[in-house]
């Protein structure tokens, strides 16, 4: 695992090369991307116009309507929620999956991972219309249950069809990482620990989870960011009766009259620091580990 | 290899053949009508030589007849581009913007007061729209565009309760329906609301028997309550496809717009087969009524081929085609004795008004006050 000084020297060359090759691309993201994140944390401090048109006369307003409203509050709280919830569903599914296929054979493991990712060959919005069709009143799973003589059931637009929905589409992102540490984890220790004594259960507790963090971690970065603002899923599948933080925005933004900019930029504004916060805590608990 | 060549020199001497066509004075573009009917230049006084090769039509989703579209590019040779916004506010924030590329929209009534107050309109030459002659003159002057200066009507709509005939044999005249804490537990997960934070809440309005632009705060208390009490019920807040849904019997009771019930009645083009269960309603207490106009974008480079275009949609022929297709109702008065027979049919058994049912309908407007909608919904939509 350690690396000589010699090596550490070469490696730290590799990177300055590496930056100068990423400079355009870092140029391209100040412009079309911190350019217009900034554009927001500009509008969050303005006042909306009766219109829906800006004014520029800066005000705090809409943080302190963000922080006092229970309504805007409970959104960001059930947001908060169901992210954790689909990140916990995501890692309880995604690594035994892994782990399954990190022991297959190479041929087979090939074809498992491409079955992984065959989904993103599909609209994300295609496939959640098709958990429309199954979860629906007159869908697959009820029309089979009316069918057996069994009482129907009520799953769409439910917040379990939402969270299902999500973690449905987040699932590839939690398997990927972890099956990447998992293939690199050395399975011997684990017969070393059972010569020790370690019953499979302590070993993996000790000895594989802790050596396969970073994926758990990476996996669950990945799956807890793009989940926190999500507005589509809660849309088709929760029957859009709570407002999530996305749906919040998103109407606050395209729906309301008058439209509200700048308090919608506000609540954006709040939701990237929370982010930012759970992206440093990642960074944080990743990079000693990993070396 | 010759052939290629062929077709290679087609294409390159193509703009060249339209260009000097459509510069021939007399506009005899001899390629597609050797008869002389009525689609000659010199009859229906178009210019052609100052139309534009394309117009972009910023529209509503399901919102006119592709086949009128494909009618208008063999009269004119113009191709109309359709792209599709799902909100007034969507559209006033992409055209605000600037350089929106569209040159045609189709804003809703409270929108066009906004547009006009945006100065983001044209003013219409009347002159070049001979066919509003067969406007109902009962939505023209509207409060939103006194004297018809930027817009001329589309479509209009109501907003009340569709229903399957199936589950309400003896039909539904009241509100409560929706809101009675009574009632609801029998259509549990079976019914839709608009998710709209004006339709929403004055459907509650006109059940409580008050005016839809109420703002009265202990009224909009009530309304909230009776809305967060029917959440538990609801299947959905649901403004995008309550068509299909009626049509497929996955609801059986939805508060909608009378066009979307129509659609789930006779079905959409080749997207649906209609279900002739669906009936249409404005409760007894009164609903809403609303109107979606075209206006032109001042931006627009090509606003002598909207106005064309407009004439075009206006002709009763047209206009009749569009609204068999479309399910809202049109304000072509000479249009209505050109619509199928099926259509006609409903119009007269409550999807278009009579002068009855006129009087109880309302005009959603909106001023300042009315921001008190969008908390009262965040509120509903926060529990």
């Amino acid at each position: 695992m350690a690396l000589s000084s010699f090596e550490r020297e070469q490696q730290r060359r590799e990177q300055r090369r590496l930056i100068a090759l990423l400079a355009p691309g870092m140029l391209w993201l100040l412009v079309f991307f911190l350019l217009p994140l900034l554009v927001i944390l500009v509008y969050s401090f303005l006042t909306n116009g009766p219109r829906g048109n800006l004014l520029w006369q800066p005000t705090l307003q809409n943080y302190v309507d963000l922080f006092t409203q229970s309504s805007y509050v409970n959104a960001y709280v059930r947001s908060l929620w169901i992210s954790g919830l689909t990140t916990l569903f995501a890692l309880l599914l995604g690594y035994p999956l892994a782990l399954f296929i990190v022991k297959q054979p190479p041929r087979v493991r090939l074809v498992l991972l491409i079955l992984v990712l065959i989904p993103f060959w599909t609209n994300f919005l295609v496939r959640i219309y098709a958990w429309q069709i199954i979860l629906a009143n007159n869908g697959l799973i009820n029309t089979t249950l009316g069918a057996m003589g069994l009482p129907t059931l009520f799953l769409l637009n439910t917040e379990g069809a939402t969270l299902l929905g999500l973690v449905y589409g987040e699932l590839p992102f939690m398997v990927l990482p972890i099956y990447a540490a998992l293939d690199r984890f050395d399975f011997t220790l684990m017969e070393a620990g059972a010569d020790l004594g370690a019953s499979k259960w302590h070993a993996f507790w000790h000895i594989m989870l802790p050596m396969t963090m970073p994926g758990v971690a990476a996996g669950a970065v990945l799956v807890f960011i793009p989940t926190i603002g999500q507005f589509v899923v809660s849309e088709l599948l929760g029957g859009a009766k709570v407002d999530y933080i996305g749906n919040l925005i998103q109407r606050l933004f395209l729906r309301s009259n008058p439209p509200n900019w700048p308090l919608g930029s506000a609540m954006s504004t709040v939701m990237m620091i929370v982010l930012l916060g759970f992206i440093l805590l990642y960074f944080r608990s990743t990079t000693e580990e990993d070396r | 290899m010759r052939q290629r060549f062929f077709w290679l020199m087609l294409v390159l001497v193509l703009p060249w053949l339209v260009a000097c066509g459509a510069g021939t004075p007399t506009g005899s573009v001899p390629t597609t009508d050797a008869s002389g009917g009525e689609s000659a230049a010199t009859d229906d006084g178009v210019d052609r030589t100052r139309l534009s090769r394309e117009l972009y039509f910023y529209n509503w989703s399901d919102y006119i007849n592709p086949e009128i579209l494909t009618q208008f590019e063999e009269e004119y040779g113009v191709r109309v581009i359709v792209d599709i916004f799902d909100s007034n506010e969507d559209l006033i924030a992409k055209i605000r913007a600037g350089n929106s590329g569209y040159d045609l929209i189709a804003p809703s009534d409270y929108a066009v007061q906004i547009i006009a107050l945006d100065d983001l309109a044209a003013p219409l030459d009347q002159t070049l729209l001979p066919n509003m002659q067969y406007l109902d003159p009962g939505l023209l002057n509207k409060y939103f565009d006194p004297g018809n200066v930027i817009s001329v009507p589309y479509m209009y709509g109501l907003t009340g309760i569709a229903y399957n005939r199936t589950f309400f044999p003896e039909g539904i005249t009241s509100w409560s329906v929706l809101f009675d804490p009574a009632q609801l537990p029998a259509f549990r997960g079976r019914f839709s609301m608009l998710d709209d934070e004006r339709e929403t809440p004055g459907a509650v309005l006109k059940y409580l028997g008050a005016s839809i632009n109420t703002t009265d705060p202990a009224i909009l208390q009530q309304v909230e309550t009776i809305l967060i009490d029917q959440k538990p019920f609801l299947a959905s807040y649901n403004s995008s496809d309550v068509n299909r849904r009626l049509a497929s019997e996955e609801f059986i009771l939805a508060h909608t717009w009378s066009g979307a019930a129509m659609q789930a009645r006779t079905g959409l083009g080749d997207e649906f087969s209609g279900n002739a269960n669906i009936a249409f309603v404005i409760p007894d207490e009164g609903g809403a009524i609303w109107m979606d106009n075209l206006v032109i974008l001042r931006e627009s480079p090509n606003a002598y081929t909207a106005h064309v275009f407009i004439n075009f949609l206006l002709r009763p022929d047209v206009a009749a085609t569009n609204a068999d297709y479309v399910g809202y109702l049109t304000p072509n008065e000479a249009a209505i004795p050109l619509l199928s027979q099926e259509v006609r049919d409903l119009y007269a058994a409550g999807f278009a008004p009579d002068e009855a049912m006129l009087e109880r309908l309302e005009w959603i407007e909106r001023d300042e006050d009315t921001v008190v909608f969008t908390e009262l919904w965040t509120r509903v939509k926060g529990q």
